[in-house]
């Protein structure tokens, strides 16, 4: 576009007057700024941009893209958490001694400014349900994207009887991780669903069939599912069931050492790609649909393991999909596989990627004797690798 | 692009101020676009950049000025309106289009405007750029993101803690 033709572009005429009087009177040479630019692509930087563009531009994003602008570099980094002033991330830690009334009336004395992570973390035995719940209907109340709730147990002053109440969430939820609480069953009846909600993690989570059932219900949008420590052996039927929901937007589920039977097979699930389980198989077997097409599938099985009981063959028969064909990142922990027969090196720690011996079953897998992988091993909660970043 | 040459006494109420380039080349431009930017008002308010004085901005080159002006020019009738209340919805449909097309431009070029928006001060087209980058981080990887704000590949360092910074925020990145 040109000056001339936008200054007169409107029919008025008025926008003409700018005038160049420069002294060599001749063209403005637009050719050479798009030669200059052609040839700057590899040289721009956008690194030392003003910050207050920068914070133009991250209130801008959806918190996903913004908290990704930590790839650029260190000054982006943590921008994002001050996308909203004076600050939009609320961190609250209970201790001991706290009083948590007087902690409430402080928070809730302030505006409710846009928050886009509030986290609640609780190691005191004098909160109340009356007090949790009024935490989380501030975090509503800010319209919260990112929510973390939990409740520490290590002590006997650890809170008892505390529940969640998933459907008061604010609306604008896109991460939910709780741990160490109880998920009710209060508020389903005409709840609004979470159309942003994309991830759920639940750690030490009390959870009953019915009430995940409904929790699922309201998370049409749900990407990712991460469930560790949690316990399905009391559900409402006393069996060991756990049926996630229609799930059609599930691409990754991670199971790690939880109690019950995790049965994903009733349900079509055409998005899911990632599959991480890790557990007693024997006891806590999981059942994924018989469709299903996995690019990563990781393992460990801390069965226990005897000279007379093989993991394979067809262990896993029951619980895989049919067709593994599409697997591109495949990992199997267990005491049970044996070292190659050729190897007489002993396994070093540095011939496995360091996370698999800290993920996810920690001390159990100080016998781990083999990793198979094609591509790399991956493990789950641990450095990803390049290859994720690109994704 | 040609120079309008009808400049002189055309419209004579209009007062007309003088901005020159970092690399020496006049502007001459009304005062009322001029004003858009926050860092030339007051200087304009006082009576600056009038006759053959001229407003040096040791900071912008003459190609991006001209595109900062550009952009003053065709936004100042709707400014000068306080935000425009009596703008017709085609006059703002307008306003919306030329934007879109005024930031569809080389990289280079779009730096060198964020940077004179910031510089001068000028509100909407910080606005306007600021939407732009925005618009090229969009669901994109954080490698992708790197690689159309023109950064090179990791270092290793870096690639350390951009995994740091995804492990504590893994969430953000499934």
């Amino acid at each position: 576009m040109s000056l001339s033709s936008d200054g007169s572009g409107d029919g008025r005429g008025r926008d003409a007057k700018r005038r160049r009087v420069d002294e060599q009177g001749g063209r403005f040479d637009e050719a050479a700024v798009a030669t200059r630019g052609a040839d700057a692509i590899p040289a721009v930087r956008f690194s030392d941009l003003p910050i207050d563009l920068r914070h133009r531009i991250l209130m801008l994003l959806p918190i996903k893209d913004a908290i990704r602008t930590a790839a650029l570099d260190q000054s982006w980094r943590d921008l994002w958490k001050s996308r909203w002033h004076p600050i939009s991330s609320r961190d609250i830690h209970l201790r001991p001694r706290d009083i948590p009334s007087q902690v409430l009336d402080a928070l809730e004395a302030g505006p409710r400014l846009r928050l886009d992570r509030f986290s609640l973390v609780v190691e005191n035995g004098k909160i109340r349900p009356r007090h949790l719940k009024r935490f989380l209907e501030y975090a509503a109340e800010c319209r919260v994207q990112d929510l973390h709730v939990d409740l520490r147990r290590g002590n006997k002053l650890g809170p008892k009887n505390l529940s969640f109440h998933f459907p008061l969430s604010s609306p604008h939820l896109v991460h939910l991780s709780l741990r160490g609480i109880a998920v009710s069953n209060m508020y389903y009846r005409a709840a609004r669903p979470f159309s942003a909600l994309e991830v759920i993690h639940l750690h030490s989570v009390r959870v009953s069939e019915l009430t995940f059932k409904k929790m699922m219900a309201l998370c049409p949008q749900l990407r990712t599912l991460d469930l560790r420590r949690c316990d399905f052996r009391d559900f409402v039927h006393g069996a060991q069931a756990l049926v996630p929901p229609a799930g059609e937007n599930l691409t990754s589920i991670t199971i790690a050492d939880c109690k019950g039977e995790v049965r994903l097979g009733a349900v079509a699930m055409h998005n899911l790609r990632s599959f991480r389980y890790s557990g007693n198989y024997q006891a806590s077997p999981f059942f994924l649909p018989g469709d299903a097409a996995l690019d990563h599938l990781y393992i460990s099985c801390d069965d226990p393991v005897s000279r007379h009981f093989t993991l394979f063959p067809n262990y896993f028969d029951e619980g895989l999909p049919d067709d593994l064909s599409h697997l591109t990142v495949l990992t199997i922990c267990s005491n049970a596989l044996k070292l190659p027969a050729i190897s007489d090196v002993p396994l070093e720690k540095e011939n496995v990627s360091e996370e698999v011996w800290l993920e996810p079953s920690e001390s159990r897998l100080s016998n781990l004797s083999m990793v198979k992988a094609r591509q790399g091993v991956s493990a789950f909660g641990s450095d990803p690798g390049p290859a994720a970043w690109a994704r | 692009m040609a120079a309008p040459e009808s400049g002189d006494g055309n419209n004579g109420a209009a007062r007309m101020v003088t901005l020159i380039s970092s690399d020496n080349t006049r502007f001459e431009v009304e005062a009322a676009a001029a004003s858009l930017s926050q860092t030339l008002q007051l200087t304009i308010l006082d009576g600056g950049g009038g006759g053959g004085d001229g407003i040096p901005l040791p900071n912008v080159d003459s190609a991006t000025l001209s595109k900062v002006l550009e952009y003053c020019i065709k936004h100042a009738p709707a400014a000068a309106n306080g935000g425009a209340p009596n703008a017709t919805a085609v006059d703002r449909a307008e306003l919306e289009r030329f934007d879109n097309e005024f930031v569809n431009i080389d990289q280079s070029v779009l730096y060198s405007l964020i940077m004179a928006a910031h510089n001068l001060e000028i509100e909407g087209l910080q606005s306007l750029v600021a939407k732009k980058v925005a618009d090229m981080i969009k669901g994109k990887s954080p490698m992708e993101i790197r690689r159309t704000l023109g950064f090179p590949d990791p270092t290793p360092e870096e690639q350390a803690e951009m995994n740091a910074h995804m492990l504590e925020y893994g969430w953000a990145y499934e």
